[in-house]
């Protein structure tokens, strides 16, 4: 018996190498490749619903996006974010969430699913570690933009600071301003 | 992890102590040991303000017979400045370790300075026509009570909230420094400079003073030393961005200027916020918005970027 019938025989040609964003093992047939395999929430994109998050912690922000979801909103309204820091982290599931005003450090991070809209401006490491899905960024970003991203498309429509991109494994970075200088050369 | 701020009112002095605490309350969380303002009031003619300490704050709580001991070191330091011909003009007891004088001098500000800070712990804090430099330990909203900040009208100002990474925590290493002894220019610094014994070194050997450990006076100093040299003030900026080492974002204001550098790696943070009558910036997004109401724009410098505001 040959040496690669052995590697058969022992089961080590039986893995199966899957992901849905990062490269090209994606195969429409298959049910995972259509369904959130976290512990995501069943969402209704029509139901609707918003709140102001002028008076609230960042913690109170996140858990109240995280109940609306429970509830079955589809699409999440924030108001007022004014610039908190890690606002709107760790979203694994579909969802269709708009920001009305800026946001601070580290805002969207390790998302994988959300389409996000943002008014306003946000501070650094925004989306760090994202997989998959959009946002739209209608003002500023600051720096470290994208950090290791492996996945989705990332839009900022006006400058970008230092580091945009620093690690990135996949996905997209579009920016409409100016960026730092690394990048011109 | 320091957090930096500054604001500009342009032709329009206002309340810049309020606006300045509210501010670094929101920068708290980058670091609670001590809180520094570098506040600009509005000159009166022919006379200098200077903000000075005789004692640390935790000498106050231990040293023996401290309080007696403050009152000879006060007593020496008018005695002093009534020697050098210093007229007096006003006293204030801001705590009971620091002081703030009114003065009318003509004669040669460092060789005052030089004899002032002669004397056990006396340190000049500022000393300037509008700068008014003030520091200790505890949040913004601690010193700010302890100085009555909450009602200072001008038309700049900087501060600090600081977490030390570099040396004690004390009110010799806290932040804003003065640029002594040039009136009214003062630094605040997010970072750490990797070369300061180089610098500290050379600075000395050319008879500059250091009061602190802490790599942040080197900026101040460094600075002075090149205005001493007749350089300007963005010119100075743009060497230090190559002379100096390590990663830093520093803020400086003088009488008509104020001004921000950021290292090349620009791995500390900056925000800013520009209009024509007021200009903003801060380590954190969060702390300009604290003094505006309705939505504005903002943008981040890029590394190795200098840029200068006139008033």
């Amino acid at each position: 018996m040959g040496t690669v019938d052995k590697s058969f025989e022992a089961g080590l040609h039986t893995e199966q190498l899957r992901g849905r964003t990062q490269q090209t093992f994606f195969s429409a047939t298959e049910e995972e490749n259509f369904t959130y395999p976290y512990n995501a929430f069943e969402v209704d994109r029509a139901k609707k619903g918003e709140f102001d998050a002028q008076d609230l912690e960042t913690s109170e922000i996140n858990l109240k996006i995280r109940s609306l979801m429970e509830e079955g909103c589809g699409h999440i309204v924030v108001k007022n974010p004014r610039a908190k820091h890690s606002i709107g982290v760790g979203i694994l599931n579909r969802l269709t969430l708009d920001f009305e005003g800026s946001l601070g450090y580290f805002g969207c991070g390790l998302i994988d699913g959300p389409n996000i809209h943002i008014s306003g401006r946000v501070g650094w490491s925004f989306g760090e570690n994202m997989m998959a899905g959009t946002v739209v960024i209608e003002k500023n970003a600051g720096s470290t933009f994208g950090a290791a991203i492996r996945g989705g498309d990332l839009v900022c429509k006006g400058d970008v600071g230092s580091r945009t991109g620093i690690d990135m494994k996949g996905g997209t970075i579009i920016v409409g301003g100016r960026q730092a200088r690394f990048l011109d050369s | 992890m320091c957090g930096i701020a500054g604001i500009i009112r342009r032709g329009d002095p206002g309340n810049i102590g309020e606006e300045m605490t509210s501010m670094l309350r929101s920068l708290k969380h980058r670091g609670p040991d001590s809180t520094g303002f570098a506040v600009y009031g509005l000159p009166e003619k022919d006379q200098y303000v200077m903000r000075f300490k005789v004692a640390e704050q935790e000498d106050i709580g231990k040293g023996f017979d401290i309080h007696e001991q403050i009152k000879d070191r006060r007593a020496t330091v008018n005695s002093r400045l009534k020697e050098l011909g210093v007229e007096i003009l006003s006293e204030e007891e801001a705590t009971d370790y620091a002081f703030r004088y009114t003065l009318r001098y003509d004669g040669d500000l460092r060789r005052m300075a030089d004899y002032i800070e002669d004397i056990d712990d006396a340190e000049i804090m500022s000393l300037g026509e509008g700068l008014e430099l003030i520091k200790d330990l505890g949040d913004a909203d601690v010193v700010s009570e302890q100085y009555g900040l909450g009602n200072f009208n001008g038309s700049h100002a900087i501060g600090h909230t600081r977490m030390a990474t570099e040396s004690d925590v004390d009110i010799r290493s806290a932040h804003p420094y003065w640029a002594y002894p040039f009136n009214d220019v003062s630094v605040v610094h997010n970072g750490q400079l990797t070369n300061y014994w180089k610098w500290r070194r050379t600075m000395e050997h050319r008879g500059h003073r250091f009061m602190s450990h802490c790599d942040s006076e080197l900026i101040a100093v460094y600075l002075a030393d090149k205005m001493d040299n007749n350089i300007g003030l963005e010119e100075a900026m743009t060497d230090s961005l190559d002379e100096l080492d390590g990663v830093f974002t520093y803020v400086v204001a003088t009488s008509d200027k104020l001004g921000m550098a950021k290292d090349v790696m620009a791995a500390k943070p900056m925000v800013i916020y520009e209009s024509d009558d007021f200009i903003a910036l801060a380590s954190e997004e969060v702390s300009i918005r604290k003094i505006f109401d309705h939505d504005i724009d903002t943008f981040d410098p890029y590394e190795g970027e200098v840029r200068v505001w006139e008033l």
